[in-house]
């Protein structure tokens, strides 16, 4: 059964064609990576599959239904987003700010339960970010808010992550820890995750499944191994790439004009 | 879930708000004692204590509470309506059509009721212009409709400076004083006190959407909050208790800004809790500049708009020190 399904998507923002006719289908267990050059179009790709926007043509299908025949709320219980960059205007604190990831599986009176607490001390746990639980959000780094960022997610606990650049602002040890916490939470509810990466040699250490894209008319689906090439990349990015076979696999490095 | 932080700022918030009420009805241009008070209340003949307690104090301190409550719960939502913390309830226009419809009322001879009246239809009328005029047929994103309303506001603004300066003499106070916000002919109402229960309860139903709402409009959408229709819904919470607040005592100023701020720092943006301590808070303040209004130089009364700042600029001052 698939998770996620994408029939002749057709989108464009302000005037600006990002897919003609995209056909994709996202399988739980898979992990996919979105690549492409600044402007592209994956963010507002990402929010479509997430049903923030309409598409113009075309159908997307969540869990085999239609994703405007889902109720928001009943939606985001099982379909979460990992926005760009947060933003927050009033203060609040670490633990508050985790805790919001509960509202789309709390009724409208029900206030937080200890479980929920367990569920929020657990993720921030999983993210290191226990010990400033009781911070102000605007005191953290950005390293740290984007793991506070991912918190959250994870006690939204949906089954589809669909991560907007999730390494952003993190330092290599937490990229690779916390797209492996990532992973590993969502192959344990037998999930799929999504994901925009400006980095190919995360994509190809953590992905199955890649998708590049190119222009609106040459978006190329497939497997990592077959996709992940230097000609592709070079397609791609438009500039040269080299790839270096090393002991943990192919590295992908920028080349020269 | 509530902590002992909680727990101790509401039982202060609903202790002061007792004794201020109690010594509001105590003191004034008559004062009264403990035990006349309860005579008065008890038995409700038709001495000058009673006449006093009955007919002028308890209505003017339950329409200060009121107004304070509205006021302060107005500013909370509209700071989550515009994802901006410098938003008050009157930010939109709404004070500033109410002002303009009863400065011209009181430039026709009308008074009383029909002073009220003017200032309800004005800011109803106020509210929907910027409602429509932001809406147009785009997106109706916070900074839109701020500057919008903003743009009608100093539109009324002119519109209020004309009328001043045509006017003279005796009617000139009267008007400054309603513009500055003033107590002293203000008529208790039960359809305001519904207004404002009504309002609380709604806003209470949808505190922990504010919640996420605060967080942005993306994030609202990605945890299941339809922002439009919250956002359609605080909008006409929020116009609707400052138009009413406005209606029973004009433009009583800079609660909706500080209170909720105030609360803020004491324990955060939890609207679950911010929002009914702001509207305590907002009607203590307000009955508390009420009491030195008509006390500091009696037997004259100040405007308890003039008090509201007077007293609450220096609290919120010390509050945001201590936090930095």
């Amino acid at each position: 059964m698939s998770l996620l399904q994408a029939k002749s998507l057709a989108i464009s923002i302000a005037g600006k064609s990002i897919c003609n006719d995209l056909n994709v289908t996202m399988q739980r267990g898979e992990c996919w990576a979105i690549l492409g050059g600044n402007g592209v179009g994956k963010t507002t790709l990402l929010h479509t599959f997430a049903g923030l926007r309409a598409a113009d043509k075309g159908q997307i299908t969540f869990s085999d239904k239609l994703l405007e025949h889902w109720s928001r709320k009943l939606l985001s219980q099982r379909l979460g987003l990992l926005l760009q960059d947060s933003n927050d205007i009033f203060p609040s604190t670490v633990l508050e700010t985790v805790m919001i990831g509960r509202h789309p599986h709390l009724k409208f009176w029900e206030m937080e339960s200890q479980s929920d607490f367990e569920l929020a001390r657990q993720a921030l746990a999983d993210v290191s970010l226990e010990d400033v639980q009781d911070r102000q959000v605007n005191t953290l780094s950005g390293g740290e808010r984007r793991r506070l960022a991912i918190a959250t997610l994870l006690v939204q606990n949906p089954e589809l992550f669909l991560l907007d650049e999730p390494t952003n602002h993190l330092d290599m040890r937490y990229q690779i820890m916390l797209l492996e916490m990532l992973i590993k939470k969502a192959v344990a509810q037998d999930g799929c995750i999504c994901m925009v990466l400006h980095d190919a040699n995360l994509a190809r250490r953590y992905s199955t499944h890649i998708m590049l894209m190119i222009s609106p008319d040459d978006i190329v689906i497939g497997k990592v191994e077959d996709i992940l090439t230097e000609d592709n990349l070079a397609r791609l990015y438009r500039f040269p790439i080299k790839s270096v076979e090393t002991e943990s696999g192919r590295v992908f490095l920028p080349g020269s004009l | 879930m509530y902590s002992s932080k909680h727990i101790t700022l509401f039982t202060v918030l609903v202790f002061s708000t007792i004794c201020i009420f109690i010594s509001s009805l105590l003191i004034g241009s008559v004062d009264i004692s403990a035990k006349q008070l309860l005579h008065a209340l008890w038995i409700q003949d038709d001495s000058l204590v009673s006449t006093v307690v009955l007919e002028l104090r308890l209505p003017r301190t339950v329409v200060g509470f009121m107004v304070g409550a509205m006021l302060a719960l107005a500013g909370a939502l509209m700071q989550v309506l515009l994802r901006n913390p410098l938003a008050e309830p009157y930010v939109l226009g709404v004070s500033g059509g109410a002002s303009a419809a009863v400065l011209i009322a009181m430039l026709s001879g009308l008074s009383g009721f029909w002073i009220s009246g003017c200032a309800f239809i004005g800011a109803m009328i106020s509210m929907l212009l910027v409602f429509g005029l932001a809406h147009g047929k785009g997106d109706w994103s916070p900074a839109r409709l701020l500057l919008t309303g903003i743009v009608i506001a100093a539109g009324w603004g002119a519109v209020i400076s004309l009328i001043l300066s045509i006017t003279q003499g005796t009617q000139l106070r009267g008007m400054l004083f309603w513009l500055m916000g003033d107590l002293s002919y203000a008529l208790y109402s039960h359809w305001a006190l519904m207004v404002l229960i009504i309002c609380l309860l709604i806003s209470l139903m949808i505190s922990r959407n504010l919640n996420v709402l605060a967080r942005g409009e993306l994030q609202a959408a990605t945890l299941g909050v339809s922002p439009k229709t919250v956002r359609y819904l605080v909008y006409f919470l929020a116009s609707l208790l400052a138009a009413t607040a406005v209606t029973l005592a004009g433009n009583v100023g800079f609660v909706g800004l500080i209170v909720p701020h105030a609360i803020r720092l004491m324990v955060g943006s939890d609207h679950r809790i911010l929002l009914p301590a702001a509207f305590l808070l907002g009607g203590c303040l307000v009955m508390l500049a009420d009491c030195l209004a008509r006390t500091v130089i009696a037997p004259q009364q100040l405007p308890v708009g003039v008090l509201t700042a007077i007293i609450g600029i220096p609290v919120f001052l010390v509050l945001l020190r201590r936090q930095s």
